[in-house]
């Protein structure tokens, strides 16, 4: 490799390489059980996820309720199931948010640099030196609530340590010879930002967003666990966590199923992407 | 470094000022606006009366007046009058402020008394159980969502502890220390600290421990703890005396990114615990959508993120005589 050079290794390499690692191979299995689960929802539950059931309430897990039944003697496995569906979708739109904005940004002030770089700079610093959650809570009270609001403001107040990432990469990426050379031959700043410098930085790239699409998940159970997440008719895993807290003594199931989904779904996106830190950049391994 | 110092603060300035639009604008420009709160049902409200809640509040003014007018007084310590409890703001907020800052500053400083050890110890032994018991540790605390750990606290030390560990609250009601004695009073407090602390705790220790590995693991293949080696130095000096002291230099810098949540909390901790800090206050003034509290909230707390971020570059220079700001 030619020194400094930093791209993703040839496919086989870093295939293999990333399968060395047990902890990631077992984080990206089970995330894939996680999105067979989602996908096959409507196959999977065994109950409909807002069914009521009066006379079963409170039941602990057993052959008719995997998972036990709630205040409402709605079937928790059913509501996991259906609820994986939007922790899923929330983790990867709204880091696909974060990475849209963050990525662009930080190219654009590591590439021109002066006052581009000062202005998204100190916007940056905005971001991030408000309360982070609660900056989320104010504005998840304050919009109208629904699933695309929630994704939008949990990305748009998560972009900066992407930005900051890219934004370094770029800086060294811009003096390298191949940028040089798409310059000389005429190529305009965008096509040479977005065709030239970015696919170069692609492996921070992918690595910060693995573990953006965890932080995102956590962050939306979080709202939702103080009720301004995702509203109904869907179950969401925060709400689910939330709905069986006051029933802790006697159905302690309602909470702790749901909450153990988010626990495990979390863990695997933060092993993945570190397993995908190791194999993209031996370099960077600690 | 007067230099320095002073260029720091001159750019500190945009950033609070981006801070204020942002807390400002976000809150104005939502649907419904404050008169909801204020006056319930616009639509039910009679004109004149619409007009005179606007005019106390100086909503009529526009935007920007509004602005300039909130700006003004908060630069003066003063961030007005809670809608929903028609007290000042910074009464309100003072008053919650040394819950808070008793949570979690002892939270902070056992988090580092835990972490550091930890992670030096586990960089030290790399590969060995004791460093893979720590890094799954970390893992498996950075998954945790802290909802999670308050209600599995809550589940497994409190209910079975049929009232020893209470469910939530920060003290009895009526304890004073000039009544039950100074040990008592202390042990009731203890009681109510230990879940929300150890929530609280479990949060940031596996951060600070992981940071404190690598910054070890980066130290520990220096030269110059070669040399300490070299000099035929007991291997317990050069790790605790050489090694250890520069290691240590990185993570004061993530003091940086854990003192502001000494200011603004946890919401969720507080809320699960019925903590009566500044993170209920502020979670409490969403739900009823107290304005003029949750604009003092994100400004305090950037307030508060800038100096320390500030702070902590400054402590930098102090304790690690390489760095040198001109």
């Amino acid at each position: 490799m030619p020194h400094g050079f930093r791209d993703i290794p040839p496919g086989r390499a870093f295939w293999r390489r990333f399968c060395r690692n047990r902890l990631a191979t077992t984080g990206l299995l089970i995330l894939m059980l996680l999105y067979v689960m989602a996908l096959l929802a409507p196959v999977l539950a065994t109950h409909s996820f807002d069914g009521l059931a009066s006379e079963n309430r409170f039941t602990g897990p057993s052959a008719q309720y995997w998972l036990g039944s709630d205040h409402l003697g709605r079937d928790i496995w059913s509501r996991i199931v259906w609820g994986s569906r939007v922790s899923l979708t929330v983790g990867f739109v709204s880091a696909g948010v974060a990475i849209g904005v963050g990525a662009s940004l930080g190219a654009l002030a590591g590439y021109f640099g002066g006052w581009v770089d000062a202005c998204i700079s100190r916007l940056t610093e905005v971001v991030v030196s408000m309360p982070q959650f609660f900056l989320l809570l104010a504005l998840a009270a304050i919009i109208p609530r629904s699933l695309w609001s929630i994704m939008l403001i949990i990305g748009l107040t998560s972009w900066p340590s992407i930005a900051r990432i890219v934004r370094g990469e770029v800086l060294s990426l811009r003096e390298r010879d191949f940028t040089h050379a798409a310059r000389a031959l005429g190529a305009s700043d965008m096509r040479i930002i977005f065709r030239q410098i970015l696919p170069n930085a692609m492996a921070p790239i992918i690595v910060s967003t693995t573990l953006r699409i965890g932080h995102a998940i956590l962050s939306e159970s979080g709202l939702s666990f103080l009720g301004l997440g995702t509203p109904p008719p869907f179950p969401t895993w925060g709400s689910i966590v939330a709905g069986g807290k006051d029933y802790l003594r006697t159905a302690p199931w309602i909470s702790l199923a749901p909450g153990l989904f988010i626990f495990l779904t979390v863990l695997s996106f933060n092993c993945v992407g570190d397993g995908l830190r190791d194999a993209l950049d031996p370099k960077l391994k600690r | 470094m007067t230099r320095y110092l002073a260029k720091r603060l001159i750019q500190m300035i945009p950033v609070l000022l981006g801070v204020t639009l942002v807390a400002f604008f976000i809150i104005h420009l939502a649907p419904g606006g404050p008169m909801t709160v204020l006056g319930g049902d616009a639509a039910q409200l009679d004109p004149t009366q619409v007009e005179r809640i606007e005019e106390a509040y100086g909503l009529n003014q526009p935007l920007h007046a509004q602005y300039f007018h909130w700006l003004s007084h908060v630069l003066r310590g003063d961030f007005g009058i809670s809608f929903v409890e028609s007290r000042p703001v910074m009464e309100m907020y003072l008053e919650r402020l040394p819950n808070t800052l008793y949570l979690n500053g002892i939270a902070i400083l056992l988090v580092y008394l835990l972490a550091v050890p930890l992670g030096a110890i586990s960089a030290v032994k790399q590969y060995s159980k004791f460093d893979y018991a720590v890094t799954i540790f970390a893992f498996a605390g950075d998954a945790l969502p802290n909802f999670l750990t308050a209600l599995l606290a809550l589940y497994l030390v409190a209910m079975p502890s049929k009232g020893a560990i209470p469910m939530g609250g920060i003290a009895s009601y009526g304890m004073k220390a000039e009544q039950v004695g100074l040990w008592l009073f202390l042990l009731d407090r203890a009681r109510y600290l230990i879940l929300p602390l150890l929530v609280v705790m479990c949060q940031s220790v596996t951060g600070v421990t992981r940071y404190m590995r690598s910054s070890m693991l980066e130290v520990i293949r220096e030269d110059y703890v070669q040399t300490a080696r070299a000099k035929g130095l007991s291997e317990r000096v050069v790790i605790y005396k050489h090694a250890l002291r520069n290691a240590l230099i990185p993570v004061v810098t993530l003091a940086g990114s854990v003192i502001p949540a000494l200011f603004s909390g946890s919401v969720i901790v507080e809320q699960i615990f019925s903590w009566p800090g500044v993170g209920l206050l502020g979670f409490r003034a969403v739900a009823g959508r107290d304005y003029p509290v949750i604009m003092a909230f994100l400004t305090l707390g950037s307030v508060v993120t800038v100096v320390s971020f500030l702070v902590v570059d400054l402590l930098y220079v102090a304790i690690d005589p390489r760095i040198k700001y001109e």
